[in-house]
């Protein structure tokens, strides 16, 4: 075995092709495996991964499963199986109780959702707008009488016998399960719970039983949109997908593991595969990196990162801030609205998949929105796509190496994709095709860039107080590009750049999130004895309220509950805001006038921060309609090898040779060299490609790279 | 005599700078004289990263807007836009949002142009300028302009503008858009392009003028601060931008994207459209008999005909003309020529500059020929008469402009771009909101609109609208926390129909009850809640959308209702049944309702209508009526008496069957019938003109052809010719 102490990390991160693996030792090395995911029974793909993983510690696992298993202090999985039963409609049949007069939810959906996640463009065509198709028919769909007001008053009573009958015919369709979400039950959930009752009585009375989720124990946030979304979300995929984590821990049980499973949120918390929302873990494919990025924040004591992943169709954006990712309470995936609290991913599409064409109306160089896909892939794959893609004119351009993507597994075509640029592109425009390949190079870049710009700014952050991380496959060979101009204290990448969202899974502690409506208002002036009552009744109650959730989850996973770090969330806004902004308490309970004043004022400076003076207006006074809790306890992490420095000049071996490359408009001879064979302490001057199997950093003509005593490769 | 050294460009005057650029365009036809946008096609991809970097600046200015608005217009359905201007006002980039601005807002900065600010003003870095007067510039006060400088080293090198629309501008009740207002005064606040601050921040004068004199001033305020925030920070960007690229490329590749974005548009438009005449006409009501108005002479119900002609000619150009339309009037509809221009600016961005280009460019192929003067279009005393609504015959008249260039679409081949849009009914409410404050409580979804068919497929489902790309309808737990009522129904109104082989989008009818408010006023929102006549969206063969109503049902047994658990009323049904359940009032009130008390227990209800079908209904395929019956979006009577197709239910598995042979029975049955049915074209001809000749129409539509002709000889012309009429004939 490679490695000879004891394992004590899997992380696994199935996507919809790939299942990733990372295992971790008790010294902080680490070995990364790949396998083939399968739908079917995830269990298999995951096995795999683990076989081939360990195979590079020359360790048979399929035979020594049994002796290392129980040593393992923590197998995390975090995966986009639940997300791919929601794209392939696949999910268990699903009935619905809503209010009565909104039966068609689903075909209306928010009319946002028929543009939602469009590029720039089909948002503005109209004729490109359709809806989703319903998860669930609207014969399953059935509206009740009854209505809880905006004052969670009931306005009118429950009609128990359109319920009873809903209930009924739903159970004749044969549902395999009843997602009930009705007005303002976030604030008054009476009418769901009643839904519930009256149900099980239905059930009792015929003898089969299927689970009823009710909308605000699994999201209790403002707008049914996102929460009946949610609640189907959980019926229809997320329930099911449980199923094969049960099976994933059973296989590693069976081999003698002692905990349960643990699955990544999408809020960046760890928790037990019987955790009651387990729907909050459908999302978190995306944000292993982010988390990975914390971790390393937290390790190098640096707090604002920009944290940046690209691949083969898309470009995600997130950012920490002072050690802690940034996170919305609503998002939009899969054209869908959803009340799932998700660290900030800003997605846009650029990928190095994406077709580059030549507008025929107005001559001008287009880059997606569509992307080649693994299949048939870019040009040089050979695979049947003559439509030349961003990855084609890095190859052409001499970046990327036709003997060395994938390892070498894959041989590209380099001819067949310089043909295909000539002949679609560059001759349309009278212009060179190593011209037009850079300028394709260029502008992606650019997209990439001003996306970031657009990130950081809307929210009034500026570069200059982050550093940036690129990982993902393809982030290394642009992120030189893709960061030019901004002035960041610094921008990295890591040898493992593709690996990094398992190693994120792997790095991330237990921790769990909860949420609860609230009306607390503050106005102008407002007397001590008001701002007193405002923080005991409203505010001590609701975080009471949460700590004793918090508290009873930890208990039913076995987990120290005093041991927990606790922070007390607070989302504050001017009264009459329609967006508020998340205030970590500076005080656990408001037990004076001035512990209010202190959490306002930590308002009123992330305020001045994020939106500069002129938008403050406190004679508004202020809101908060929500609060939040999280509560959080270490588990093992991989340790991030901290090396001494060796010498700036990088060992012989790591130069692999030299090649030809096309930057700024001329031919330059490029040093290429192995990532893995690079020491911590070395430095390089561009121009120069440096390569691992699965990712390739490109250091630009006057630019250099060090690494670091991290490991990390930081641009110069 | 030294001449005063300007802030633009080589110390000339902004004046000089904007006359010296209409004259270069009437020499040459080109942008700014530019004959050959040299930047953009040396380096087309430095073009590229140019333009990308002003869009992203615009974006992140849009969403930092939004971050910080009161308004639920602003986050619930993105009621704002952000666009980068030159400094003689012309357009260069806009973000997403409703963009109907991209000449309304650059109309005000020349507006300041031309009136000498920069000399009487004062022009400086920092200073914040506010308008919202559709006299000058806009298609309603409620819309109202932030503007900025961008200086570079001292001189004046562009202009962002932010543009929001507000719940409360002080009108006359309900603040906004109100319908029962005839004089200028009740339109509310108007401010005419004034400086309202400096060095970055408003003016304590004008927050404390906000505070009292609107009910929403907090959100009024905060809206301002969230427009001059984002409008700073792209100004600093756009600084940087000029760093980064060099003042000289800024100033030339910033026109040039207006002069290529020209001459693409034309290339567009010669690609995608058949050139030649369309018409079209939009009957607009004004029913203001029983408005409770000061001004008496107002109380009158009129018809306005607009007439819409577009010529579509071989070069790429498009002309517009609306002679014939009638006269202007004591209402508050009345449009002025400039407005046109910002109908035309979002219909364009949906239908044919949709790339992300869009900016004066998009526009100047277009020529839009003054509207007869005093007509409704052009009204020479505009400064007198109130114009808070005229957006509401834009609306009408765009919606069905997006038709006829979909027709030259369709005739092209392009039949996937061929659609049009129906506008909306509603209500807005004002009066004590649930915590006991009386202010505007205006709601208007945006997303409960059928769009029109398209030539491929059906229209998307209350998910279009004219004024804006990104229609939503928000979500019913803000709306009623912003106004105190209880929205009984999100249910498809089957009727709201436009029949075809591709049918229209469906539309959703509003049902509000008024819920925790000790006194609330009702009224008409928009005023468009009145088709006596139905503008006609169909399209080949396809049939109009059904009838916008306004309903108001009192039930008399609310709480009877309640505790006997009787049903509510949450769906309009065939609209021949309506309300013959209901023990109660039932009032339809199809026009421009006036305003009426309500209370818990009124139903208001918004029949919303979509757009057109396209094609001969009984082309349509009976799977696609067989779908629409299982999800409840037909009925058996459409299917088999419009669509002709043969259907049962299957109780067994509780979905529809088609039957072929009763298909194509009542499908060669209903040839047949329209064969009987049809007389010859001159036979029609006759008898319609006898009639024409007698004036057997009601009094309002003498009165709609009296008025056209009054203004327009050549429609007069027309008519006449049309219906051979005798010289003496008085129209």
């Amino acid at each position: 075995m490679g490695s000879d102490k004891r394992v004590q990390i899997i992380a696994s991160d199935a996507g919809g092709t790939m299942t990733d693996m990372m295992v971790v030792d008790s010294e902080g090395n680490f070995t990364i495996g790949k396998a083939a995911t399968t739908p079917e029974d995830q269990s298999v793909g995951f096995w795999e991964s683990l076989i081939d993983a360990f195979e590079y510690w020359d360790t048979d696992f399929q035979e020594e499963a049994g002796r290392i298993l129980p040593g393992v202090e923590a197998v995390v999985y975090s995966g986009t199986s639940m997300m791919n039963t929601l794209l392939t409609a696949t999910g268990r049949k699903v009935g619905v109780i809503t209010q009565r007069g909104d039966e068609d939810v689903f075909l209306h959906e928010r009319s946002r959702q028929t543009w939602a996640g469009y590029p720039y463009q089909d948002i503005l065509h109209h004729v490109t707008h359709r809806h989703n198709r319903p998860l669930v028919p609207k014969r399953l769909v059935k509206g009740v009488t009854g209505r809880i007001d905006m004052f969670t008053m009931e306005a009118i009573p429950l009609y128990e016998d359109e319920v009873r009958r809903s209930v009924e015919e739903l159970l004749d369709e044969g549902v395999d399960a009843i997602a009930v979400c009705l007005l303002y039950s976030y604030m008054n959930p009476a009418h769901e719970l009643r839904v519930a009752e009256i149900a099980s009585e239905v059930m009792k009375k015929r003898g089969r039983e299927v689970p009823v989720y009710l909308s605000h124990k699994l999201a209790p946030i403002m707008r049914e949109q996102g929460r009946l979304n949610t609640v189907v979300l959980h019926a229809y995929a997320a329930e099911p997908g449980r199923e094969q984590l049960f099976r994933i821990e059973e296989k590693l049980k069976g081999s003698g593991y002692r905990y349960p499973l643990q699955i990544v949120l999408s809020h960046g918390g760890l928790t037990d595969i019987r955790y009651p929302r387990i729907h909050e873990a459908c999302f978190s494919g995306p944000i292993g990196g982010l988390l990975g990025a914390r971790y390393l924040a937290q390790e190098m004591g640096t707090g604002n990162w920009v944290c940046t992943d690209m691949g083969g169709t898309s470009f995600d954006v997130g950012l920490i801030m002072g050690g802690e990712p940034m996170m919305e309470r609503e998002v939009v995936i899969t054209r869908r609205i959803y009340n799932i609290p998700t660290l900030l991913m800003d997605t846009i599409g650029a990928g190095t998949g994406m077709y580059v064409t030549i507008d025929p109306i107005t001559n001008r160089i287009k880059i997606g929105p569509e992307s080649a896909g693994a299949e048939p892939g870019p040009v040089c794959y050979e695979m049947g796509n003559e439509v030349p893609t961003v990855m084609d004119c890095c190859l052409i351009m001499g970046i990327l190496n036709p003997d060395n993507y994938l390892g070498g597994k894959l041989k590209l075509n380099k001819e067949l994709a310089l043909n295909a640029i000539k002949e679609k592109c560059a001759d349309v425009l009278h212009v060179d095709p190593y011209y037009l390949a850079e300028g394709v190079y260029r502008l992606i870049n650019s997209s990439m860039r001003e996306h970031i710009r657009a990130v950081l700014y809307a929210r009034g952050f500026s570069p200059a107080d982050y550093h940036l991380l690129s990982y993902g496959g393809a982030g290394p060979m642009h992120v030189a590009g893709y960061t030019e101009g901004l002035p960041f204290k610094g921008v990295a990448t890591l040898p493992w750049a593709a690996a990094f969202s398992s190693f994120g899974c792997a790095a991330v502690d237990i921790s769990h999130r909860y949420q609860k409506s609230t009306g607390v208002i503050i106005p102008d002036g407002a007397e001590d004895s008001w701002k007193l009552m405002m923080g005991q009744m409203m505010l001590n109650a609701g975080w009471e309220e949460l700590e004793k959730l918090a508290a009873a989850d930890f208990a039913a996973e076995g987990l120290p509950w005093e041991e927990a770090r606790v922070q007390q969330i607070a989302y504050v806004r001017y009264g009459g805001q329609m967006e508020d902004l998340q205030v970590v308490s500076p005080v656990a309970r408001i037990n004076s006038p001035e512990d209010m004043d202190r959490l306002i004022a930590t308002f009123e400076d992330l305020y001045e921060k994020v939106y500069a003076g002129v938008a403050k207006h406190p004679q508004a006074g202020y809101q908060i309609m929500e609060l939040g809790l999280t509560a959080t306890v270490p588990k093992v992490k991989p340790r991030l090898p901290r090396l001494p420095l060796e010498g700036k000049e990088p060992a012989k071996e790591a130069i692999k040779g030299e090649r030809e490359v096309y930057i700024n408009g001329r031919w330059h001879r490029a040093t290429i060299y192995d990532m893995d064979t690079l020491r911590p302490g070395n430095e390089i001057e561009g121009i120069a490609v440096v390569e691992a199997p699965a990712t390739t950093f490109f250091i630009p003509p006057a630019r250099r790279a060090r690494m670091d005593e991290w490991s990390l490769l930081w641009l110069g | 005599m030294n001449e005063r050294r300007g802030i633009g460009d080589r110390g000339r005057t902004l004046k000089q700078m904007l006359e010296d650029n209409e004259r270069l365009y009437q020499e040459t036809g080109c942008y700014a004289g530019i004959v050959e946008p040299r930047l953009l096609r040396e380096d087309p991809v430095r073009a590229e990263l140019f333009h990308s970097r002003i869009m992203a600046a615009l974006i992140a200015g849009r969403e930092t807007t939004r971050m910080i608005s009161g308004s639920p217009y602003v986050r619930e359905v993105a009621e704002l836009c952000i666009g980068l201007y030159t400094p003689e006002g012309d357009n260069i980039a806009q973000s997403t949002g409703i963009q109907v601005h991209i000449r309304l807002m650059g109309d005000n900065i020349q507006w300041m142009v031309r009136n000498n600010y920069e000399e009487e003003v004062g022009i400086e870095e920092g200073d914040l300028f506010i308008a919202n007067d559709p006299v000058i510039s806009g298609v309603h006060a409620a819309d109202v302009y932030d503007m900025l400088p961008i200086f570079h080293d001292g001189e004046l090198v562009g202009w962002v503008c932010t543009v929001i629309m507000e719940v409360d501008i002080g009108a006359v009740s309900p603040g906004c858009m109100p319908t029962p207002n005839v004089e200028r005064g009740t339109d509310g606040l108007k401010f005419c392009c004034e400086k309202v601050g400096s060095k970055d921040r408003l003016r304590r004068d004008f927050e404390h003028k906000i505070s009292i004199s609107l009910d929403m001033s907090d959100i009024f305020l905060l809206d301002r601060k969230g427009a001059i925030a984002a409008n700073i920070r792209v100004r600093e960007e756009i600084r940087n931008i000029i760093r980064e690229f060099g003042l000289e490329y800024f100033k030339g590749a910033t026109r040039e994207l207006i002069e290529e974005e020209r001459r693409n548009q034309m290339a567009r438009i010669r690609q995608r459209t058949v050139p030649g005449r369309y018409r079209d006409v939009v009957p607009a009501e004004f029913p203001m008999a029983n408005q409770p108005v000061s001004w008496v002479p107002a109380n009158r119900d009129v018809i306005r005909l607009i007439p819409i002609q577009m010529d579509i000619l071989p070069s790429g150009r498009i002309v517009l003309d609306f002679e014939g339309t009638g006269e202007w009037g004591w209402h508050p509809f009345n449009a002025t020529p400039k407005a046109l221009w910002g109908g035309l600016s979002i219909s364009v961005v949906q239908t044919l500059s949709y790339d992300g280009r869009a900016n004066l460019g998009s526009l100047l192929p277009f020529e839009i020929k003054e509207p007869p003067v005093d007509s409704l279009l052009n009204p020479s005393q505009v400064r007198q008469l109130a114009t808070s609504t005229m957006w509401s015959p834009l609306l009408d008249i765009y919606g069905l402009w997006m038709g006829m260039l979909g027709a030259a679409f369709y005739l092209r081949g392009f039949r996937e771009e061929t659609f049009n849009m129906r506008s909306s009914s509603g209500w807005q409410m004002y009066g004590y909101d649930q915590y006991g404050t009386k202010r505007p409580l205006m709601l208007s979804p945006l997303g409960n609109f059928g769009p029109g068919a398209t030539g491929v497929c059906d229209g998307v489902d209350n998910a279009g609208w004219v004024a804006t790309p990104e229609t939503d309808m928000g979500s019913v737990e803000v709306w009623e926390l912003f106004a105190p009522h209880l929205d009984f129904t999100r249910r498809f109104e089957p009727y709201s129909v436009g029949y075809g082989r591709f049918r229209s989008g469906l539309a959703i009818p509003t049902m509000y009850m008024p819920h925790g408010s000790r006194q609330m006023v009702a009224s008409g929102a928009i005023g468009c809640a009145h088709d006596r006549i139905i503008p006609n969206l169909g399209l080949f063969g396809g049939y109009p959308g059904g009838r916008r109503n306004t309903i108001l049902v009192r039930y008399a047994n609310y709480q009877e209702l309640l505790e006997k658990r009787q049903p509510l009323l949450c769906e309009i049904g065939d609209p021949r049944e309506f309300g013959q359940q209901i023990q109660g009032e039932v009032l339809f009130l199809d026009h421009v309702l006036p305003p009426v008390e309500v209370h818990e227990g009124d139903l208001m209800i918004a029949d919303n209508a979509a757009a057109g079908g396209l094609g001969d209904p009984i082309d349509r395929s009976p799977a696609s009526v067989v779908s629409d019956l299982d999800e409840g979006l037909a009925t058996e009577w459409m299917a088999r008496n419009v669509y002709c197709v043969g259907v049962s239910y299957d109780d067994e598995t509780k979905t529809w069957r088609t039957d072929e042979a009763e298909t194509k029975r009542l499908r060669e049955a209903k040839r047949k019938e329209r064969l009987a049915r049809g007389v010859p074209v001159k036979e029609w001809w006759q008898q319609a003109r006898q009639r024409f000749m007698a004036r057997s129409f009601d009094d309002r539509i003498v009165e709609m052809y009296r008025s056209s002709a009054s203004l327009s000889q050549t429609f007069a012309q027309e008519v006449k010719d049309f219906w051979a009429l005798p010289d003496n004939f008085a129209l």
